[in-house]
């Protein structure tokens, strides 16, 4: 059962971290794979604070839940000033050239 | 443990995985964020069975009550339904690099890192010395065990987190500002630092209240 939970883990921070990298049309699919990636190394302590009896993994998890939030907070605003400046969400806008 | 808590763990499991790769495979962003509101919720599943209760309605709580509603208003509000079609344009390469890596990394993890630390006969086995039977009969709490382990052991962190979640309120609102907008920030701040009590709206509103009464 912890192996397959451990196993589903890195799967799911590998699939953020695929996300993020490769998607480069939508901000909000980067940000959402942002929080797949910090939510499963949470998931991660909390399995291995049952697995060890040991509440310090659960206390990790909630450190690891205020920098989501935060995180994600900083992220939206950074998004709606680029939908304001630029009218479009692509990533490739980062580069700021003049739109004609 | 239970053979239908093993089954329900492994029907979480592969809706997890389903749902968070729905996220990046959906032209609406607002789909998206729904589909992660629902890997939030199996998540949360998970940590139940578990025995991490209180992680899992913390979870649901701040994840789905204030993340995943602060990013659906945001997606909602911008509506940028009609501007993206072209985003599935690299969901083949993400399937194929996905799998490239992700089939290894199962093999790897399958038949050397479990078998290594968690075979009870292994020499690098992860030590389970505190699980004591006496636990069963213990009355603290899983909150009461974390608030002490929180504010004892970890004061200094908490006021750290603290300051983290002040710099993220004080940056979103710098960030989204209009400083060219007539807004409040152009009010003059002698003005501002001049006022009493005596030259408040609210006193104002009841000095004229007296005298319509009068």
């Amino acid at each position: 059962m912890i192996k397959n939970q451990l196993i589903t883990n890195a799967l799911l921070f590998v699939i953020g971290l695929i996300g993020c990298g490769v998607n480069h049309q939508n901000i909000i699919a980067t940000l959402l794979a942002i929080e797949v990636m910090l939510l499963s190394a949470g998931l991660n302590f909390g399995v291995f604070s049952n697995y060890l009896n040991d509440s310090y993994g659960e206390i990790f998890s909630i450190f690891i839940l205020t920098v989501a939030a935060t995180e994600s907070a900083i992220g939206l605003a950074i998004f709606i000033i680029v939908y304001k400046l630029k009218g479009s969400i692509s990533l490739n806008f980062f580069t700021f050239e003049k739109k004609r | 443990m239970k053979p239908e808590i093993i089954i329900f763990h492994d029907l979480c499991i592969f809706l997890v995985i389903l749902s968070t790769l729905s996220i990046f495979n959906t032209k609406n962003s607002v789909h998206s964020v729904f589909f992660l509101i629902l890997s939030f919720f199996f998540f949360s599943f998970i940590l139940t069975i578990f025995g991490l209760e209180f992680l899992a309605l913390l979870y649901i709580m701040i994840y789905v009550g204030a993340v995943s509603v602060l990013f659906l208003f945001v997606v909602m509000m911008a509506n940028t339904k009609l501007l993206f079609v072209h985003s599935r344009a690299s969901f083949p390469l993400f399937i194929s690099v996905a799998l490239m890596v992700l089939f290894p990394l199962y093999i790897f993890l399958n038949f050397w890192f479990v078998d290594i630390f968690f075979d009870k006969n292994s020499k690098y086995a992860i030590s389970n010395s505190f699980n004591y039977p006496i636990q069963e009969f213990d009355v603290l709490t899983t909150p009461n065990v974390i608030g002490q382990i929180l504010f004892n052991q970890f004061g200094f962190s908490v006021v750290i987190a603290g300051i983290i979640l002040f710099i993220g309120l004080i940056g979103s609102i710098f960030l989204t500002i209009d400083f060219k907008a007539e807004s409040v920030l152009h009010d003059s701040s002698y003005a501002q630092l001049c006022r009493t009590t005596v030259t408040a709206i609210y006193a104002e509103q009841k000095k004229i209240k007296n005298e319509q009464s009068i």
